[in-house]
């Protein structure tokens, strides 16, 4: 056993102050102290992207990202895109287009998504599908998923044009 | 899959980051982003008893472009790199084949973490940026309590994920001093962002027409990135041709004997480095017809 | 639909107005999932719990000499560690569900007791207050192996000489089954055309995105709660009561959200055991989160077969005859099938086609392997794979059209039902009009005509063109036949409806919920019975406690054809008393009654009559109605499939082969597929698009690898490669609907479809690029320019400049 960290973590707009193992990582602080399940976690290796966080307005992979790195990051998760009665345009987006089956990839699809198109608001369709191709999902073919990103890019364009 | 424990310590600078590394006497990590550190930990394939955190030094995120060359900082990002001209990137543009090559490396919330020193340290030969860092003879610098010394990218590389720095040496920026008319890097992956099959890196350095040097660097085919010394004896003396060409990837593949694995046998990847080069060295001369890389 | 087009939107119009079915109904578990509040079993806040981590052989066949946990239990977390010797009585074995007559049937040990078969097999289990905790402790074990020499493949392993994997069966032949029909030494002896060829299907895996989890809580009354990842919650409930020695009733089997399955749920696995034992023994919440590495080496992998087969036929292409010697790989042990995937391989080995003497053998090999059992498409991509390419040999061989040679020798839908040569009978289908719809989606026409024409050289891509055809046997049944088989489980489905005291519609069933949208599948199928709104029923899955009845669960493209056909039967029954006890109440014909927008009324009145709140008030308080005479309004009906519903269709791609680094790209992929009537288009698309992923990975990318030592040299996601956004084509969906005469609701099963085509259909257009079979998978780029290199054009080809 080693010494723990106190670290502050401003998560989906509230602080918190956690004591964390050095050797515990963002996603498993997420899930297990703040009860933030949204965030997936299966490979624990990076590779598959369900665990997808914005962290500091970049999105990481929550699983290969220590808790004691990110100590005073601003995070955002799944839970922070909308409430049920209040849906995200993304996730209005994902159900609408039958982007989802089993659904455990889904938030860090969105997570993914959501800086997308935040990072890059007039990303080319190649560019998206490059971009979407960070992340796995073993149901959909993921036709579902780029459908409803491209959907609310040409929304988003639609009402705030950007010089191209 | 969970790490075995270890102390954790964000260093404040770098000189108590150097004094954190020197009295651990080997038995701690560097960690920046920790995108292939943090899997090992999980693989409990390394072992460290404290983790040292730099990514925050901002000693090793300057970038710099100057007489000597154009300086890397090692704490700069991929996604830094990739997304181009501003804040600590933004001397880079000089070198746009850095730009060109950043998207190839792993998924885009890989690099957004991951950085351009940690990359050179973990000395992966199948890393894009050690390919370059070899293609354009680069020079680490690495610092300790004692001082800082610059490691040729020929000698800094020194096997399998395994590099020249001693344990108390920190690498703090890589130095590309001399920048080419023209360079590609150009892979083959099975998937979209995996790791490279086979990599092939070219570079040209041209005083108007006519060709001063040349240099081309495989990487994922030998424990280290190699370069194709007889090709590019062969490049440099003449000129550009399709048969030059040919020959040249001919020359590359020949003596290589990359160990097979999960992706294909020997003689594939030997083969593919000269479909690869052939390639890269066609790419090449496109971008000096349309001096894209000025 | 292009990948451009929008996707079909509810069809508002219709809801409510009795015309569910067919219609795009959204499922109500989306909100949830895409706000982040899911809740798969790791999510399920139960507050505290204990872990399980494993300790796996870490070779591939060894004698276990020395094993201590001393150390590991005194470890800081620690509350347990368990071996095979504290397990006694219980350790297993790992339950199987159809044993073949014939099948060797190892005992499969929760916990190793003295020799390992497989590397990762597990050997003994530490619980403690945290995983990593546990995982700290699993370092402390001291144990010692004797290595004996493993065997890795199954054609070695049938070799007389091959180490035996299990000695005591003395033999490494687990199973054997040959059948024949005709007369295949004639056909053979006098066919003009016989093509011969060796064919491999690569090893593969499910790899659903939810690792297996499991979690087992004792509650104060003596019942364990147990919620895993499982497709069949009932058959695990009485299957772990029995290893367990202990009455179903002591277990309730809750499945909550999962994540994926595609097979890999359809297990007991040795790690489930020894959870719910771990938290029967501490009386303690256990839980078992498996992690990706450990699902590499636990969770079973597929496919894995070799195919020796020959094709017999007259100059103008009329199959004679075919011979398939088909040696399969089990693994270790076997899965909860048994040779089962192998077995239905068998089944499909000659398609659809009229075969008129065939002779397929099979031989199951053990080897020191993770087990090779059930993944979507189950034995039926390799048979698909198989005689699809032996199809399109014999084609180039006769210099015929690859689809003319196929519609000579398909039976036409006037053959409906045919008898397959293997034993099984279509039940529907029209094969020439899915070939004429695939044809004109792909430009099949046009992209031979544009070959036709001369090209200068060869150049460094090449274009190619390929189709496959199947038939998916979906919705086993009946009972009665499956028996004899081998089957310790039947083919029905019981599904109860109600109407509840506040008027809301309940259906209960045992078919489970994997993510394929069954809840709301069977909503839709009740609501167009009841006149209802599909959203005002609610369904419930996956609780062996709410669920009365049910058995095979969610497996074999079964769910929508069995349950759904309960379902439908439930819910005829239940808007039968609803008329019945309406028809008292109002004194009126119950004939003259309408069920539509949550109320009972009569036709042309809908002023008289009642809410189905009000009904069911007066059902609970009997204030109007004699006891005997209504009892509850709830309906049970159970749905025995007395046929297979044949599900059907042809895939057809488009590839661009790079002769230089063998990598091949989809140019365009088409589906055409029949699986009857469809209930919701949005979810079938899903499941045919979704299961097509899985396919095109199988053919290109997905293959696990053992080294001659029996490590898994590919145990992680980084090198088990699925496709990504960035590998999946633009594919067209086109539906043709062939109602099923065997079913009520004329549906047949479509989960796994998707699967079955793709490895055939790809690895013909890529034999058509290069002019070279592509006989065996996955076309890997180094495979492909190994082929490439085969041919005199492309050799010259290579040394040219692009």
């Amino acid at each position: 056993m080693t010494d723990k960290h106190l670290i502050r973590l401003t998560v989906n707009g509230t602080e918190h102050d956690i004591t964390v193992e050095p050797r515990t990582s963002l996603a498993d602080v997420l899930r297990d102290d703040l009860g933030l399940t949204g965030t997936h976690v299966t490979c624990e290796q990076g590779i598959c992207g369900a665990c997808t966080v914005i962290a500091d307005g970049q999105a990481i992979r929550s699983c290969i990202t220590l808790a004691v790195q990110v100590d005073d990051a601003k995070v955002e998760t799944a839970e922070s895109l909308g409430s049920p009665a209040n849906l995200s345009d993304l996730q209005q987006a994902f159900i609408e287009e039958h982007a989802l089956q089993c659904g455990f990839c889904t938030p860090g699809f969105l997570m993914l998504a959501t800086w997308l198109l935040r990072d890059h608001p007039t990303v080319d369709d190649d560019a998206m599908r490059a971009v979407m191709s960070s992340n796995i999902c073993r149901c959909t073919g993921y036709r579902g998923i780029l459908r409803a990103v491209r959907r609310v890019r040409d929304a988003q364009l639609a009402e705030r044009p950007y010089p191209s | 899959m969970k790490p075995a424990p270890f102390d954790y310590v964000r260093a404040s600078d770098l000189d108590h980051a150097l004094e954190l590394l020197a009295y651990s006497e080997g038995e701690a990590k560097l960690i920046a982003g920790g995108q292939s550190l943090n899997p090992m930990l999980r693989l409990r394939l390394a072992a460290p008893t404290l983790l040292i955190d730099i990514s925050r030094l901002p000693e090793l995120r300057r970038s710099e472009d100057s007489p000597n060359g154009l300086r890397v900082g090692a704490g700069i990002t991929h996604y830094e790199i990739e997304r181009g001209a501003t804040g600590a990137a933004g001397a880079l543009a000089r070198l746009p084949v850095l730009g060109r090559t950043a998207p190839l490396i792993g998924h885009a919330p890989i690099r957004t973490r991951g950085t351009f020193g940690g990359s050179i340290a973990h000395a992966d030969p199948a890393s894009e940026w050690c390919l370059l860092a070899r293609l354009l003879d680069a020079r680490v610098t690495a610092r300790n309590m004692d001082g800082e010394r610059e490691i040729p990218a020929e000698t800094f590389f020194e096997g399998f994920l395994t590099n020249a720095l001693h344990d108390d040496e920190i690498l703090t920026s890589v130095l590309f001093p001399s920048l080419p008319t023209a360079a590609v890097v150009l892979e083959l992956t099975r998937r979209h962002g995996d790791f490279a099959i086979a990599a092939v890196g070219a570079a040209v350095w041209m005083t108007g027409t006519t060709c001063d040097s040349f240099h081309l660097a495989l990487g994922g085919v030998g424990s280290t990135v190699l370069r194709a010394t007889a090709a590019e004896q062969l490049l440099t003396a003449g000129s550009l041709t399709e048969a030059a060409i040919a020959e040249a990837a001919e020359l590359a593949a020949q003596d290589l004997a990359p160990s097979a694995d999960i992706h294909g046998p020997t003689e594939y990847r030997r083969h593919l480095v000269k479909v690869l080069t052939r390639r890269a060295l066609s790419d090449l001369v496109q971008q000096i017809e349309d001096g894209t890389d000025d | 639909m292009s990948d451009t087009e929008p996707a079909p939107q509810p069809d508002t119009a219709a809801h409510g107005v009795g015309r569910h079915i067919g219609s795009t109904v959204g499922r109500a578990e989306d909100v949830r999932l895409v706000t982040g509040r899911g809740q798969y079993l790791a999510d399920l806040p139960v507050g505290p719990r204990l872990e399980l981590a494993f300790l796996r052989a870490t070779d591939a066949s060894a004698r276990i000499v020395h094993l201590d946990t001393t150390e590991a239990a005194q470890s800081e977390g620690v509350v347990a560690v368990y071996t095979a010797a504290d397990m006694a009585g219980v350790n297993g074995p790992v339950p199987v569900v159809w044993q073949q007559p014939g099948l060797l049937l190892p005992d499969y040990p929760a916990l190793a007791p003295d020799f390992v078969r497989y590397a990762g097999q597990p050997v003994a289990a530490v619980v403690a207050s945290s995983r990593a905790l546990a995982e700290d402790a699993l370092h402390l074990i001291d144990v010692d192996y004797e290595p004996l020499p493993p065997v890795v493949e199954p054609l070695a392993a049938l070799d007389p000489d091959a180490p035996i994997v299990h000695p005591q069966l003395r033999t490494n032949e687990g199973y054997r089954l040959a059948t024949s029909t005709g007369d295949v030494a004639t056909a053979f002896t006098d066919a003009p055309v016989v093509v011969e060829a060796t064919l491999s299907i690569q090893r593969q895996t499910a790899l659903p995105m939810e690792c297996r989890s499991i979690m087992a809580q004792p509650g104060a009354d003596g019942r364990t709660t147990v919620w895993a990842t499982i497709q069949q919650p009932h058959l695990f409930r009485d299957h772990m009561a029995a290893v367990l020695h202990i009455s179903t009733d002591q277990l309730h089997i809750v499945v909550p959200d999962l994540g994926g399955s595609f097979g890999a749920y359809y297990e007991i696995y040795p790690e489930d055991i020894v959870t719910v034992f771990a938290a029967m023994a501490l009386n303690a919440t256990v839980c078992y989160l498996e992690d990706r590495q450990e699902s590499f080496l636990s969770t079973v992998h597929a496919r894995e077969q070799v195919h020796r087969a020959a094709l017999a036929l007259t100059s103008d292409g009329r199959i004679l005859g075919f011979r398939d010697d088909i040696v399969a790989n089990l693994g270790a042990f076997v899965d909860y099938s048994g040779a089962g995937t192998a077995t239905v391989t068998t089944t499909c080995a000659c398609g659809p086609y009229d075969v008129p003497a065939t002779e397929i053998e099979l031989r199951c090999a053990f080897t020191n392997t993770v087990r090779v059992g059930a993944y979507r498409g189950f034995g039926m991509p390799e048979a698909t794979f198989a005689i699809e390419r032996m199809i399109d040999m014999a084609a180039t061989r006769l210099q015929m059209d690859p689809v003319q040679l196929r519609l000579k020798n398909l039976p036409g839908p006037d053959r409906m039902p045919y008898t397959m040569a293997t034993g099984p009978a279509i039940d529907s289908g029209d094969f020439p009009s899915l070939f004429e719809s695939a044809k004109e989606a792909i430009g099949y026409d046009e992209f031979l005509a544009k070959r036709a024409s001369p090209t200068n050289g060869a150049p460094r891509r090449r274009a190619g063109i390929g189709v496959a055809v199947y038939v998916e046997l979906t919705g086993s049944g009946p009972s009665n036949q499956m028996a004899p088989r081998g089957y310790r489980s039947p083919g029905w489905e019981g599904v109860s409806a109600e109407v509840r005291r506040d008027g809301t519609i309940r259906v209960c069933s045992g078919s489970s919920h994997l993510g394929q949208g069954i809840r709301t599948g069977l909503s839709q199928i009740a609501a167009d019975q009841l006149g209802v709104n599909p959203a005002q029923v609610v369904v419930i899955t996956g609780d062996t406690d709410l669920v009365r009845h049910g058995n095979r669960g969610s497996i074999g493209s079964r769910s929508a054809v069995v349950a759904g056909n309960a379902a439908h039967g439930a819910a005829v029954e239940l808007a039968a008393k609803i008329k019945a006890m309406a028809a008292g109440l109002l004194e009126v014909d119950a004939q003259d009654l309408v069920l539509h927008g949550g109320r009972v009324s009569v036709r042309g009145a809908d002023e008289v009559g009642l809410s189905f709140r009000e009904l069911a008030e007066e059902a609970f308080m009997r204030q109007r109605t004699a006891v005997a005479e209504h009892p509850m309004l709830e309906a049970i009906s159970f749905y025995d499939p007395t046929g297979l519903p044949a599900s059907s269709g042809v895939h057809a791609a488009r590839v661009e082969v790079d002769v230089e680094t063998g990598e091949v790209e989809i140019v365009d992929y088409v589906i055409v597929h029949d699986c009857g009537v469809v209930i919701n288009p949005a979810l079938v698309d899903g499941q045919v698009l979704g299961g097509t992923a899985q396919g095109i990975g199988g053919a290109l990318l997905e293959e696990l690898v053992y080294d001659a030592n029996g490590q898994l040299k590919t145990a992680s996601m980084m090198d088990y490669l699925v496709p990504t956004a960035a590998e999946m084509p633009t594919v067209k969906i086109l539906h043709q609907e062939t109602r099923s005469p065997l079913n009520p609701l004329g549906v047949k099963g479509a989960g796994e479809a998707g699967t079955i085509a793709p490895p055939a259909a790809l690895a013909n257009a890529v034999s058509d690029a290069l002019g070279v079979p592509a006989n065996h998978l996955p076309l890997s780029p180094a495979t492909v320019w190994r082929l490439a290199r085969q041919d005199h054009d492309v050799a010259g080809a290579e040394s040219g400049p692009r």
